[in-house]
């Protein structure tokens, strides 16, 4: 008998039906993997099992028992619990403070059992596997190390199914092998696991079922030896993908735009030179913390530069804001596109000119309305954003995917000659991933000159004309891309001897 | 969710019921139809800082006033909770919309209000100051306290209590026009009816109980002579009294205060402080609305302010000094530490 | 769905909840009170009712740029007073009103710009460095008129309280001008839009290559000159200047500002259309308890749940909106 099963689970939001008829069975020890594009229903149906949302209709079955939960708080009780895909660690708190957050162990008067408690934060960061000091301010830990705390909390309240809600998309990959251990071991002890993810090699490493959903309807299921990467693909998309990533380059002679020579910054990053060509995608790669991001972010102007020269057009330059690299035409298309990327709360068509202000201005800063809706209309067409009269809708109701495109019409939209993009396409899905990666190869071929910065090393290979590899702070190789392996890639990170000191 | 809105507008009306249903005006009495042949007549008192007790005083001797007029007279009270001589004003002009036959007015400060009096007295609202007045503003009457009188007895109570002789202090707010009133009063009745008793010190405690005690415990320990000191204002007594506590003189001092509180009351009681002078707010709200009356209501007597009534410019209420011995009376401590409800 | 209900649902779409709670709240206590108190709807109230929030209206639109910056401004409560000082001060020493008034203007400006560079250095929270400004300003004020008013300004002055422009008040054309100013600038001006942006998400705005610090600088000069503008206009009305003008204003202009549906959680979020409504709400509400003849203590009772009422109201139409849609 299964442990918890499924049977016509069916949901919709208002006339939006998000889940259609689902049935999944799940068993005891396995790891049982859910994949799908964004907006398939993958969400909705972890948050139905975790007694967030309830079902329109169908059932919830656990050990052969019909459930009905209305909280969180009942699943519980039931045995299950998620690990969600936003971290929900308080980082002013211990370590131990967020494993037990609302079940601190107390004395009989109601105080808090602080030794207890960092005791059994031990045992249970333990049994992940980690050793993480329970006393420890979250914050202070990295974000590959908080996730860990976070599973271990789940763990902590005696789970017996375990939901995992795109647990890796923050993870650097040395981290995800981690964590993949700790699931082997928690599977072996017998907890079941539900892993939903949008990384197809993750998916076929480690699961023992995969449950592939499209337009919330449930495509297939496949076991271990049925799964392969093309299979897969098709189950979620409906139709071929064709080739995975764009051609390459037609030509590599462009001249130089931007470069710079032993840029350094305390603790951060030490001795970096770059140059990025016209017409040309410079991947960097390294694993989170490798220095990456606070290299693109000084050349901008957002940071200071502790020592080192930038070049623009062969002259020394030094942006001293981004305001002042934007000028220039050096834009930055940041990592985390809620925090320090788009407006949600605003419209899309003030989002898409939000860069470009001045040239939408008359001479007097007056907003020449129709030309923002000419431009807006131009990108959402030729970025194929949906739905296509979304010009007046609000950011926080598109999709991820279609997030991402404004973002990028935004920096389209500034016409920059140098563009640097920092994990373009994290957190979305295989059809917007493919899109996002022929927008920047036809960018490249417009004359702009591209550098991406991402963690995933597919996407590195397969986009990048020149990949250029970091690694705590120093730049440790630099490789052409055509014909490069990820084993050498990865032997660049690790072959560095000593850190930043 | 339609639930819980249902409860919160159920609360809400409840709440909000007397906006749809209650009176407008508060009558002073029940109506039993007796004088239901007069016309009813709105007087509404204005004042600032609406809430502080003292104003509550003065609304309970309009009321009652009204009473003793008859059921048609009708008051309210309005004014802003902050002292804000602006607001106030504004709080006024809404006040002359409603036409009421007369306008008590405390003022906030001696000019701002000036053009908003004018306008009621120009659309024949009857319009008389109390406590704090607009002497430019062309108010008819204005009933308060004589502040030079309310220093001179003070000085009495204070030269009876030391004997006849020795050295005194005054502590005093400088640019308070009604404090520098009262510290004259009673600097000249001292000068002219006790002439062995100096007052060799003004002290200035800024109105705060704290900066009070400090600046009298300087002055003890300097001026070891110093047989007695008054405050122009509520809060200098008890901090005197608290510095004389620190210093363990508290017998040799005589304090004597001005107005009363419940910090006031407790010090009189335990005999800490001699004595306090009062004025009488109560007599004052009486007196202003039975001028108001009078002004609105023009008999056959010619008046000084044509088309009103005749009534006098001034009338002062009077002050006395109340002790621990006035306080032994039930009834009397009842009063003063019962404050009327509005 | 059917095509009937479809278009409802259009409807409902399209409009504003926020205004249309405020609205309907409004219609409901002017038809109650207009029913109760005969003077309610008199042509003398409403010109009452206008001039009885016009300072906080005019304040509420340099708040509303604060606000939408993702900030707040206390200081407005000391600064309407100090620019009506400054002015007797000014006129006082026989300068005449335009370059009196133009200078109290300009120096209230630069107590905006002192702020706003004591909140950047400092990097303090705007709260406590414009509620610390204020209680200087507070301080200022007692000391140079000693608690109490200053008037003996010159008679050409005093006539302007009852000059009127186009048959209003000057006060009511001095906030038409500004409010249709602000409106168009909000709307149609690039360093305007700017507010929203750096409101809506200040790291997001910076990477932009908006010069956010510019910005912040901006709307607080812009609330202190409204602020010193309404001090002004408070001095031309009564003839005199007082350290007591404007108490509390702060807490008032915050709430008008709130109230038209301009998050104070979250920048970048509102408008001054909202504001100026939720300014006439607050002169409905202010006015219709004072004339309501309900108990003095009561108005107040009433005020406050009022003010919950709209808020609850428009979050149950925001319930009803999605449940149709």
């Amino acid at each position: 008998m299964s442990v918890l099963e499924l049977k016509n689970i069916t949901k919709s939001f208002g006339a939006n039906k998000v889940l259609t008829d689902v049935n999944m069975q799940f068993e005891k020890g396995e790891i049982h993997s859910i994949i799908g594009e964004n907006g398939a229903g993958k969400s909705t149906l972890m948050k139905i099992i975790g007694g967030i949302y309830r079902a329109d209709s169908g059932e919830v079955i656990l050990d052969g028992k019909p459930i009905v939960m209305h909280s969180p708080i009942e699943a519980y009780a039931h045995g299950i619990g998620i690990v969600h895909q936003e971290l929900s660690i308080v980082g002013n708190m211990t370590v131990a403070q967020n494993v037990f957050v609302n079940c601190e162990p107390v004395y009989k008067a109601g105080f808090i059992n602080w030794k207890k408690m960092n005791s059994d934060a031990k045992a249970a960061l333990a049994e992940v596997g980690a050793d993480i000091d329970p006393t420890e301010i979250a914050g202070n830990l990295s974000v590959g190390m908080q996730q860990i705390v976070e599973i271990a909390k789940v763990i902590a309240k005696k789970v017996r199914i375990l939901i995992l809600d795109e647990p890796t998309s923050a993870l650097s990959d040395k981290e995800a092998d981690r964590l993949f251990e700790i699931l082997d071991d928690l599977k072996k002890k017998g907890v079941s696991i539900i892993f939903i993810s949008h990384k197809l090699n993750e998916i076929i490493r480690i699961s023992d079922k995969v449950s592939v959903l499209r337009d919330g309807v449930r495509t297939g299921t496949l076991t271990r030896d049925e799964m392969d990467e093309a299979t897969i693909i098709r189950m979620m998309v409906g139709r071929d993908l064709g080739r995975l990533y764009p051609p390459r380059a037609s030509s590599r002679d462009g001249q130089v735009i931007l470069s710079s020579k032993g840029l350094s910054r305390k603790n951060k990053f030490n001795n970096i030179d770059f140059s990025l060509k016209k017409g040309e995608i410079l991947g960097v790669f390294g694993l989170v913390g490798a220095g990456r991001t606070e290299v693109a972010l000084s050349v901008f102007g957002a940071d200071g530069l502790d020592e080192g020269t930038v070049y623009l057009n062969g002259e020394e330059i030094s942006f001293r804001s981004p305001s002042d690299a934007v000028a220039h035409g050096v834009c930055y298309l940041s990592e985390d596109r809620k925090i320090s990327g788009l407006f949600v709360d605003m419209e899309v068509r003030e989002n898409v000119v939000s860069a470009c202000l001045r040239s939408v201005c008359s001479r007097a800063g007056f907003l020449n309305q129709g030309m923002i809706s000419q431009i807006t209309d131009d990108y959402i067409k030729e970025l194929d954003v949906h739905p296509s009269d979304c010009s007046r809708f609000r950011i926080r109701n598109l999709s991820g995917g279609n997030q991402q495109k404004i973002l990028f019409a935004k920096w389209l939209a500034a016409k920059p000659s140098v563009l640097i993009v920092d994990e373009p396409t994290r957190g979305v899905d295989v059809g917007a991933k493919s899109m996002i990666h022929s927008i920047l190869r036809r960018l490249a071929e417009s004359g702009m000159a591209v550098m991406m910065i991402s963690s995933e090393l597919p996407e590195i290979l397969g986009v990048s004309d020149r990949v250029m590899v970091m690694s705590e702070g120093r730049k440790t190789a630099e490789f052409e891309a055509e014909g490069l392996t990820e084993e050498t890639v990865m032997n660049a990170v690790f072959s560095m001897d000593g850190g930043l000191k | 969710m339609i639930k819980k809105m249902c409860v919160i507008f159920a609360v809400f009306l409840a709440i909000a019921t007397p906006v749809f249903a209650g009176g407008s005006g508060e009558s002073a009495a029940s109506s039993d139809g007796t004088s239901a042949v007069k016309e009813n007549e709105l007087y509404s008192m204005v004042v600032f800082t609406k809430g502080a007790e003292y104003f509550n005083w003065c609304y309970a001797g309009m009321r009652d006033a009204a009473a003793i007029l008859g059921d048609h007279v009708q008051t309210e009270l309005q004014g802003p909770a902050e002292w804000d001589a602006s607001l106030e004003a504004r709080t006024l002009e809404q006040v002359i919309v409603k036409q009421p036959k007369g306008i008590l007015v405390a003022s906030a400060d001696e000019t701002t209000l000036n053009s908003s009096i004018g306008k009621a007295l120009s659309q024949n609202i009857a319009v008389i100051g109390f406590d704090s007045d607009a002497p430019e503003s062309g108010r008819l009457s204005y009933v308060g306290t004589n502040n030079y009188d309310f220093g001179a007895a003070a000085a009495q109570f204070m030269v009876e209590q030391i004997g006849g002789s020795g050295e005194v202090a005054v502590v005093i707010v400088p640019g308070n026009i009604a404090q520098e009133e009262r510290a004259a009063g009673f600097k000249d009745w001292i000068s002219e009816n006790a002439p062995d008793v100096k007052v060799v010190s003004e002290l200035n405690d800024e109105g705060d109980v704290a900066k009070s005690e400090t600046v009298c415990a300087a002055l003890f320990q300097a001026n070891p002579n110093i047989k007695g000191i008054f405050s122009t204002h509520g809060y200098g007594a008890p901090g005197a009294a608290a510095a004389a506590r620190t210093l363990g003189i508290l017998d040799k001092i005589v304090i004597v205060g001005s107005d009363y509180s419940s910090a006031v009351i407790e010090l009189l009681l335990s005999g800490d402080i001699e004595g306090s002078v009062v004025d009488d707010p109560y007599l004052i709200g009486f007196e202003s609305m039975m001028l108001a009356y009078q002004a609105a209501h023009p008999t056959s007597v010619p008046s000084a302010n044509p088309p009103f009534g005749h009534v006098p410019p001034i009338i002062y209420g009077g002050c006395s000094v109340i002790t621990g011995e006035t306080l032994s009376d039930p009834a009397v401590l009842a009063k003063y530490q019962n404050p009327p409800a509005v | 769905m059917k095509i009937k209900n479809k278009t409802v649902a259009a409807f409902i779409g399209r409009v504003n909840l926020n205004y249309a709670t405020l609205f309907l709240i409004m219609i409901i206590i002017v038809a109650v009170m207009s029913s109760r108190a005969p003077y309610f709807l008199s042509a003398a109230n409403f010109a009452v009712m206008v001039n009885t929030f016009i300072m906080e209206a005019i304040m509420a639109l340099g708040m509303t740029l604060v606000i939408l910056s993702g900030g707040i401004d206390l200081t407005v409560t000391g600064i309407l007073p100090f620019s009506s000082i400054l002015l007797a001060l000014l006129m006082g020493s026989g300068m005449p009103f335009m370059p009196a008034a133009v200078l109290v203007v300009l120096g209230c400006s630069l107590i905006g710009f002192v702020t706003n560079f004591l909140r950047k250095t400092l990097s303090l929270h705007p709260m406590v460095v414009t509620m610390a400004i204020a209680a200087i300003l507070k301080g200022v004020n007692l000391t140079i008129t000693g608690g109490s008013a200053m008037s003996g300004f010159p008679d050409s002055f005093k006539a302007m309280a009852t000059m009127t422009v186009l048959g209003m008040p000057l006060s009511w054309v001095v906030y038409i001008v500004l409010a249709a100013f602000f409106i168009i600038m909000t709307k149609f001006n690039r360093n305007f839009i700017k507010v929203y942006f750096v409101g809506g998400n200040p790291e997001a705005a910076k990477l932009s290559g908006i010069k956010t610090e510019r910005v912040y600088m901006m709307v607080y000069m812009i609330s202190a000159a409204l602020a010193a503008i309404a001090g002004i206009l408070t001095a031309i009305t009564y003839s005199s200047a007082s350290y007591s003008y404007g108490t509390n204003a702060d807490m008032r202009v915050i709430t008008t500002v709130a109230i038209g549906g301009t998050s104070l959680t979250h920048g970048g979020k509102g408008s001054i259309v909202g504001t100026m409504l939720g300014t006439l709400f607050m002169a409905v509400i202010y006015d219709a308890f004072i004339m309501s003849g309900l108990s003095t203590y009561y108005q107040d009772v009433m005020t406050g749940v009022f003010l919950i009422a709209a808020v609850l109201l428009s979050e149950f139409f925001r319930y009803l909106k999605e449940k149709v849609q």
